[in-house]
């Protein structure tokens, strides 16, 4: 189990689903077989590229495309074959492939980093006109997810359809059972509206945003929830426990 | 019969003992063990002090009740902090086997550290039982072709050294007093919240302290303690980190080898240099040394190998 404490899951706090961070995934279905070349874009950037391969032969239901990984090149943390990436090669020194079945998904994840990102994947045989997907706009049948981990009040925009939704985010409390966040919730993009437009859940609960419409999803927090008052500082720890801070490696 | 028998009483093989003890210390560190879910990284430092001394007609001395004071004892507990994860739940069920797509799990924690100093503890060697042994010794730094009296003029003569060689150096289990258990208890949630990094907003660190739960079952399951803090301090300084070990060899070898109760020079000056004239010495050969119940007794003979 690899454990963080990547400081960006705990500053970026909002959610965009054009601007992929290390709580947002989209997942996307290439339906034509075929070969597909992605590019990872940051604002105007071009970070990274790779290639999909929709091969009907292949047994690949999940390809997982790190787009940290893409962009900060593979470490050890995410060898050849590693199950964070199902369905990728990295043989040669070209671009990475990913090989997923036409029936299958791709799902586009970062997994450490600030992010900021979205993709832009386009068949290579592609005509000119054909402008191919570009994931700030999810298509139908696109499903954006998200974790959100700050408490707090949230508004929920589509800003493609202008649909709008609230979220909040309940303080955790402590207690002698372990918490553990529950099952993600469904959330259904209809054109105008989201299915469900009050919701609340418990810290690191999931969204899960299925498109029926275009869409953008932007999750913007609006009231901050800090939870109970401060607790008093503990009293003097005496000689046993020197400086904490000293110790921290 | 021997040419020459010194004696020395047994309070006067105390005070022999006592500045040999009194040059005693130890250190060691930092040095770190790794024990699956967690390590611990130890320094320590200490000296002697205390202790009887009992002379017995079989040839042996047995010293009682001998401290270790821990001038330094420091203790670090490393462990994986195994906080929360997020994610890692299914977004396309798959009727036939359970998932289709699923969203990779980020999981929160990290290694944090307890750190305890337990500096100023006293244990105890139980019993030394040791027996002394006459080494002959020439200084690695004298040069060969010089005869004894050059090497005395050159501050290096040859010496007879008697050792105090230990048979048996058995230490005591480091007694941790439950008062510093109970604490370690009291202070590990506050340690585990204060270890988290300083910039992690509260709201992050209530997340991950509601994750643990109960924080004293969490850690004491990662560390292994099944019963007190206090025992398994001991332990883990003890046995499981080798400290009883290092300081029983470590006393055993400094009494046997690094510093003698007495010594003297071979040739024994019995006249020292004045008005000109070199000084009249001895050799001294077949040294023996025992001791009874009274006294310590060395015996030699005079005259060249």
């Amino acid at each position: 189990m690899n454990l963080t404490f990547d400081r960006n899951l705990f500053t970026q706090i909002g959610l965009d689903s054009a601007s992929l961070t290390m709580l947002g995934t989209i997942v996307h279905s290439f339906s034509q077989p075929g070969e597909y070349r992605g590019v990872v874009h940051e604002g105007a950037q071009v970070k990274a590229v790779f290639t999909i391969s929709v091969d009907k032969n292949s047994a690949n239901a999940q390809a997982s495309v790190d787009l940290a990984s893409l962009v900060l090149g593979p470490d050890a943390s995410h060898p050849e074959n590693c199950p964070c990436c199902e369905g990728s090669s990295s043989k040669d020194r070209g671009p990475r492939t990913f090989v997923v079945n036409p029936r299958g998904y791709v799902l586009f994840h970062v997994s450490q980093g600030p992010g900021g990102y979205y993709v832009h994947v386009r068949r290579t045989d592609a005509e000119e006109e054909d402008k191919g997907y570009d994931s700030r706009s999810l298509a139908e049948g696109d499903v954006f997810t998200a974790i959100l981990l700050r408490p707090g009040a949230y508004s929920i925009i589509n800003s493609l359809t202008g649909a709008k939704a609230e979220l909040i985010v309940t303080y955790p409390k402590r207690g002698e059972r372990r918490y553990r966040p529950p099952a993600p919730v469904r959330v259904v993009c209809h054109k105008k509206s989201f299915e469900t437009d009050m919701l609340q859940i418990d810290p690191g609960q999931g969204v899960i945003f299925e498109g029926r419409e275009y869409s953008r999803i932007q999750i913007k927090l609006e009231k901050p929830d800090d939870g109970p008052k401060t607790k008093e500082p503990a009293s003097p720890t005496g000689p046993i426990v020197p400086h904490a801070g000293t110790w921290w490696r | 019969m021997s040419h020459i028998t010194i004696a020395a009483s047994e309070r006067a093989f105390e005070q022999i003992f006592t500045l040999v003890r009194d040059n005693f210390s130890f250190s060691k560190g930092p040095e770190t063990g790794s024990f699956g879910p967690f390590s611990a990284t130890y320094t320590v430092a200490g000296k002697l002090s205390g202790g009887t001394l009992d002379l017995h007609d079989d040839g042996t001395v047995e010293v009682k009740n001998l401290d270790i004071v821990w001038t330094q004892l420091k203790l670090k507990v490393c462990l994986d902090l195994p906080g929360c994860c997020v994610g890692g739940w299914c977004i396309i069920p798959d009727p036939w086997n359970g998932c289709l797509v699923g969203v990779p799990e980020i999981c929160i924690g990290g290694p944090i550290c307890i750190p305890l100093d337990l500096s100023g503890l006293v244990s105890e060697v139980n019993s030394i039982k040791a027996h002394l042994k006459p080494v002959y010794f020439i200084d690695p730094g004298r040069n060969p072709a010089w005869t004894d009296l050059e090497a005395e003029f050159n501050g290096k003569p040859n010496k007879w050294r008697i050792f105090l060689d230990p048979d048996l150096v058995s230490v005591d289990p480091i007694d941790v007093p439950a008062s510093i258990g109970n604490l370690f208890e009291n202070l590990v949630e506050n340690a585990v919240e204060d270890l988290l990094p300083s910039w992690l907003p509260g709201w992050a660190k209530d997340i991950i302290m509601a994750a643990l739960g109960f924080i004293i079952d969490i850690v004491k399951g990662i560390l292994g303690i099944v019963d007190k803090v206090e025992d398994w301090i001991s332990d883990l300084l003890g046995n499981r980190l080798d400290l009883l070990v290092f300081l029983e060899t470590a006393i055993a070898d400094y009494f046997a080898a690094q510093y003698p109760i007495y010594e003297f020079e071979d040739p024994y000056p019995i006249l020292p240099a004045s008005g000109g004239l070199f000084p009249v010495k001895i050799p001294i050969r077949d040294l023996k040394s025992t001791v009874n119940s009274k006294e310590m007794i060395v015996e030699a003979n005079v005259g060249g190998a």
